[in-house]
């Protein structure tokens, strides 16, 4: 039941920025835009742990961009991300998936899509970690390898710079800071059963640089 | 038989001879005609590609890129001359100028092919020569002179300066100067300067000498010819001098107070002006006292100073004296319009050209007067020299109300001589209409009456006559001191039910357009909110779009302005404009010089008037923008490209140096160190796009588009942008 109303929100979201699309001049009359996008970045442990390279991560994010009006954009994605987590003696591989939504603004002086954005939005994480994992503390010795299956969450705020190379060609490029926010439990799996790997994303905020290519559709 | 052919020739020669003579009564401005010259139509690149495989290697001054970047920079700005509309063409003052010229070179056929002489509107006294063969003499010259065989004589020093290629030779060795290059290598900075203004001036006298010799092969006489020099030192002056008349500006019910005039006006500098040290020309009595002793030497000859005819000559003065009228309008040098009109007044009594220009002048200056900008347009009278004083002597006076006043009650005369006219027909009520709003109670304490009779007679005195009636009536007229004058000024004018219907109207008017006034600070801020929302867009579905402009400045270079990237970008611009028209579906009609087939003389003629309209509405822009001194031409442009909407728009781009302290900056976060790199290596670029679409029926804004971007003119910023305007203008508002 809760899917199906989320669907009916986001069909009626998209029909009415339908309604207003038509007011607005995109680039050139195309307000709809397909971009394939690659984040990476050294990802620093904060808080219990000192400050360090912990993750490196690499996502690769589909998204579908609607001109919503000269200065707002309406950003929805699929992330698709490979993350490797450097604790200590672990070398724990995770991969996640999820979708976001979110905006990007164009404060300066072009319509959208061109020029300087700031983005801000909120992402869900599907997390599927299978390789080695730290039950306790690293001075335990109780090591373990299992797969494990936990949901989390994260805002991110992003600034970044869009232009069009060929006729219908988008490049961009940027910034983005993602900030965990708390764990959810997946639809997909089981809740995380260990507080400690819980509190790693959750500890953890993710500035990665991101480029993208897309297709001004229509 | 032979008499009805006698008769018939004799009616032939007067037809021809009235269609030939100029109709001063019914004057307009000098305009371009018959078929545009191809150089006006041509690329700038194309024409600076040929003259540059015309160097002369072997030349002395032919040192490569000095000559180069010469030849770039003239060709560019001589176009931007062309093309500006300043320039006629196939007009009665070219044309003229022309039959000068083939007099003066009638021996010497090849050297006058070589030429082409334009008339230019511009009040300055002078004429050039440019390297490649134009010869351009302004209107404030052709004013000035005393006979055809002085416009011949400067016609033969600027072709001698285009002979000796000056233009080009004082470039380059103004570079050397500048490089310190061979001789100039240890000397100093004041004697390189002084070195520059020699050689300037050795080119003067050698184009002068020079010049002489080239007349003196023509059959104009030589005698007298060194009075030109006193032409050109008193050029700055009025084309003549004489007393100006008190009552001129005076009417039946307004007399000014003797306080307002000088009792004698300064007298004329005997120097003239421009002789000041640094000048680039040397000593006009020096250039003088060099031809007089040229011409002494000569013998009497038999020649004479008018080749072409000294009514064509006087014909063409006159024109250009009538133009001076015009132009010291649309530069705002309101006095100076006055006192040409007045002058030429003197010979053609009511002309309509001439009350219309000083009506007008007499509006703008009240306009500024009310806007408290008087000081920005109004020569001291201390500043001037000549017969001129008297009349700055007497608009210096004035306060914004008295010039109100003065304006309004001399438009109002003019209408009534010229009822059918309609500039002054809204030139009065739109000087009522500042009376309302700035004057309103200065209005109601005016006479409407003759105060003498206005003011009711003492009842209880039985003699209306009688002693102390007489003694208030006076108290009553000197209450107001000396600007007591002013109060009967609209005695006359309040006895025609026309005027005061048109007060009406503009209390009306003015009471409309102050709606806003009782609103709170909050609804204020409300309405001009939704103002500015719904001006967002306009909501039609044609408009003209006025000579795009598109300009590419590198500081980074010794000559900041891309010229040839400039003409490239320029012609991508327009081709923008027109694809994205299109894609919006709006009727898009580009005027634009370049666009022009060689017979749309009037198109060209009608960017001319579009990009005049434009430029004064920007010089008046303290005062929110006059009235168009033609607006029924304006109305024709309307009318004609079935409009009322013209937009002038333009890509401006500046590249500069990369920008340390943002690079530095980035540097110093970490994080956004590669953004600082890039920012360390690469020029820092802005561009402003900017789109202004005027209502030509009301004179106002009606869109305004203007974008700063921090990059380059990249081919996506300008397509957006583009469309983005062309989608404002086309979709209707709200």
């Amino acid at each position: 039941m809760k899917i199906r109303i989320a669907i009916l929100v986001l069909l009626m979201g998209l029909g009415l920025q339908g309604i207003a699309q038509h007011l607005v001049p995109g680039y050139q009359g195309k307000r709809n835009i397909f971009v394939a996008q690659y984040f990476a970045g050294s990802n620093f442990e904060y808080g219990a742990y000192s400050s360090r390279v912990s993750i490196i991560d690499s996502r690769f994010t589909l998204a579908y961009e609607a001109i919503l009006s000269r200065r707002l954009v309406l950003d929805v994605t699929y992330d698709l991300a490979r993350a490797n987590l450097y604790r200590y003696l672990d070398r724990d591989k995770m991969f996640c998936h999820g979708p976001g939504f979110g905006f990007k603004t164009y404060p300066r002086g072009l319509p959208a899509p061109l020029g300087v954005n700031l983005s801000a939005g909120a992402k869900l994480l599907f997390v599927h970690s299978n390789d080695s994992l730290n039950l306790g503390s690293s001075s335990s010795g109780i090591w373990k390898t299992d797969t494990s299956n936990f949901g989390n969450s994260q805002i991110y705020l992003g600034i970044g710079y869009t232009n069009v190379i060929a006729k219908r060609i988008v490049f961009d490029y940027g910034l983005e800071l993602s900030l965990p926010i708390w764990g959810v439990k997946t639809i997909l799996g089981k809740y995380d059963p260990y507080e400690n790997q819980r509190l790693r994303w959750f500890y953890h905020y993710l500035l990665n640089v991101k480029i993208g290519i897309g297709i001004l559709a229509f | 038989m032979k008499y009805r052919l006698i008769l018939g020739l004799l009616l032939v020669g007067i037809f021809l001879q009235r269609l030939s003579a100029q109709n001063w009564d019914h004057y307009t401005p000098i305009q371009a005609s018959g078929e545009i010259p191809a150089e006006f139509l041509s690329l700038s690149s194309f024409k600076f590609a040929r003259e540059k495989e015309n160097l002369n290697p072997a030349d002395h001054h032919s040192n490569g890129k000095p000559q180069e970047d010469f030849l770039l920079q003239s060709q560019f700005l001589i176009d931007e001359l062309l093309i500006s509309g300043k320039v006629l063409f196939n007009d009665p003052l070219s044309l003229y100028l022309g039959k000068v010229a083939d007099k003066l070179l009638a021996s010497r056929p090849e050297l006058r092919q070589e030429l082409r002489i334009y008339a230019v509107k511009s009040s300055s006294a002078n004429a050039f020569a440019t390297n490649n063969g134009i010869i351009f003499v302004n209107t404030g010259l052709l004013a000035q002179l005393e006979n055809e065989a002085q416009l011949a004589y400067i016609l033969a020093h600027e072709i001698q300066h285009y002979l000796g290629k000056h233009p080009l030779n004082q470039y380059v060795e103004t570079i050397r100067i500048d490089q310190g290059a061979g001789m100039f290598k240890r000397q100093s900075l004041d004697e390189r300067l002084l070195a520059k203004t020699n050689y300037s001036r050795e080119l003067e006298l050698e184009a002068d000498l020079k010049g002489l010799d080239l007349y003196l092969e023509s059959a104009y006489d030589p005698a007298g010819l060194d009075q030109v020099f006193d032409v050109l030192r008193w050029s700055y002056l009025p084309f003549d001098e004489v007393p100006f008349s008190r009552e001129f500006l005076q009417t039946e019910h307004i007399t000014y107070p003797e306080s307002y005039f000088l009792q004698s006006v300064s007298g004329i500098n005997p120097e003239g002006e421009g002789e000041e040290e640094g000048n680039n020309h040397p000593s006009l009595n020096k250039r003088q006292a060099a031809i007089a002793n040229r011409l002494a030497s000569l013998p009497k000859s038999s020649k004479s100073h008018n080749l072409v005819g000294e009514n064509e000559f006087k014909n063409a003065r006159e024109m250009a004296r009538f133009e001076l009228s015009h132009l010291f309008y649309q530069q705002r040098e309101y006095q100076k319009a006055i006192y040409n009109s007045y002058l030429l007044g003197r010979d053609h009594g009511h002309n309509l050209y001439l009350q219309k220009n000083i009506c007008q002048s007499l509006y703008a200056l009240a306009r500024y007067a009310n806007a408290r900008h008087l000081g920005d347009v109004l020569q001291a009278s201390s500043a001037c020299e000549g017969e001129i004083q008297q009349l700055a002597s007497l608009l210096e006076h004035f306060t914004d109300y008295e010039m109100t006043t003065v304006a309004l009650a001399h438009t109002w005369d003019r209408h009534l001589e010229f009822p059918q006219d309609p500039d002054l027909d809204s030139l009065v009520n739109a000087l009522l209409l500042e009376m309302v709003e700035h004057h309103g109670d200065f209005l109601d304490r005016l006479y409407r009456e003759s105060p003498a009779d206005s003011l009711p007679a003492d009842p209880s005195n039985g003699d209306p006559n009688g002693k102390y009636d007489k003694l208030r009536r006076n108290r009553e007229n000197e209450k107001y001191g000396e600007k007591g004058y002013i109060y009967s000024a609209f005695v006359g004018m309040f006895a025609h039910p026309d005027f005061r219907l048109r007060l009406e109207n503009a209390k009306a008017s003015f009471n409309q357009t102050d709606s806003t006034a009782h609103l709170t600070f909050r609804e204020r801020k409300k309405a001009l909110r939704k103002a500015r929302k719904e001006g967002k867009s306009l909501g039609t579905d044609q408009i003209v779009m006025v000579q795009p402009l598109f300009q590419k400045i590198d500081r980074r270079k010794e000559i900041p302005v891309r010229y040839i990237a400039g003409e490239t970008g320029q012609r991508t611009f327009t081709t923008m404009l027109s694809e994205n028209a299109e894609m919006v579906g709006l009727g898009l009609n580009l005027l634009e010089v370049s666009r022009l087939q060689t017979s749309q003389v009037a198109e060209f003629n009608d960017i001319a008037r579009l990009n005049d309209w434009i430029s004064d509405r920007f010089a008046h822009d303290e005062v929110g923008g006059l009235l168009p001194p033609d607006q029924a031409e304006i109305d024709r442009l309307v009318q004609k490209y079935g409009t009322r909407y013209f937009a002038w728009t333009g890509t401006l781009s500046l590249t500069e140096k990369p920008n340390t302290y943002l690079g530095c900056f980035y540097l110093a976060l970490v994080y956004t160190a590669p953004l600082g790199v890039y920012h360390l290596l690469s020029p820092s670029r802005n561009t402003l796009y900017f789109t202004l679409v005027y209502d030509l029926k009301t004179g106002g804004i009606a869109l305004a588009n203007l974008a700063s971007i921090g990059a380059g003119a990249r081919y996506d910023l300008m397509q957006s942008n583009i469309y983005d305007t062309l989608l404002r203008i086309k979709q209707k508002p709200g």
